[in-house]
């Protein structure tokens, strides 16, 4: 019998000021820097941070571990920037899955 | 459950629907709803953007000024020397999180350990602490768990940081508006 370790995931569904449609790649990069720069290099695997979707043009929806939830808050209102354009990042909701996320 | 509250500097954008998305109860705008002190003289009942390049708070805390809201790292250094009279006048240490914001690198890593000084020492000597966005546009803006994530990052406890974001309607010397008059 093989036994894993599951880690509990957090979902969070984010707004932006700015168009993010085109620069799903961009944001990801963004948002990983940001967690980097935030938490180090030690830090970063306890958030664990990923771009699931880009719901609309202004939503996006991470993944992040629970343990490193609020250091994902945090990075995420740090982010000011994505590419050349300026923007802010809101948190509207979270949840431990995507579907009550959604509702 | 607490309600939580915001100031903000601008009122462009800002409406009843974008404060419950953000999980505010109320925004609360600079002008309408509170005003930032510019000289002593209009101290009482207002809030004062201490910057180190201008006097000290001595005289504003002396007229009666509410919260102080260090704008700089040598104001948050220089605000320490002031606690004793804050927890005398009852003063509130308001603390403006788009600084950090916008700070990058070392800077921000060293505001944000000063402020935790600065707030541990607050919270030792029973100074009220307010915590809230002050945004001059949307992009400084931020949720309520931002902001309660940004408490935390300089040291206050989850409970500690919400009460602060939940703290910024006292320190409101009137309302208007769409705003919550409750």
């Amino acid at each position: 019998m093989a036994f894993t370790i599951r880690d509990k995931k957090r979902y969070i569904l984010f707004e932006t000021t700015a168009d993010i449609a085109t620069e799903k790649e961009e944001l990801e990069r963004s948002l990983k820097q940001a967690v980097l720069s935030l938490a180090g290099q030690l830090g970063y695997y306890e958030i664990s941070p990923k771009l699931i979707s880009v719901v609309d043009k202004n939503h996006f929806i991470i993944r992040c571990r629970l343990s490193g939830y609020w250091k994902m808050l945090l990075a995420s209102s740090l982010i000011k920037r994505l590419g050349n354009t300026e923007l802010g990042i809101y948190t509207l909701k979270s949840s431990g899955t995507i579907k009550a996320l959604l509702k | 459950m607490l309600d939580y509250y915001d100031l903000v500097r601008t009122s462009t954008g800002i409406n009843e629907s974008l404060a419950k998305r953000l999980g505010f109860k109320s925004f609360f705008t600079e002008e309408s709803d509170f005003h930032f002190a510019k000289n002593p003289g209009e101290a009482n009942g207002n809030i004062m953007l201490y910057s180190s390049k201008n006097e000290g708070p001595g005289p504003y805390l002396k007229n009666g000024i509410r919260a102080i809201a260090p704008q700089d790292l040598d104001s948050v250094k220089e605000i320490q020397k002031y606690v004793k009279d804050m927890a005398d006048y009852g003063t509130a240490l308001l603390i403006d999180a788009s600084l950090i914001e916008i700070a990058y690198g070392t800077y921000r890593s060293l505001l944000i350990g000063k402020i935790s000084e600065c707030t541990a020492l607050m919270l030792k000597k029973d100074i009220r602490i307010c915590l809230a966005t002050l945004a001059k546009n949307s992009i400084e803006m931020l949720a309520a768990v931002q902001l309660i994530a940004v408490g935390e990052a300089i040291g206050l406890n989850e409970e500690e940081a919400r009460k602060a974001v939940s703290a910024n309607k006292n320190i409101i010397t009137k309302t208007g508006g769409f705003h919550d008059k409750g």
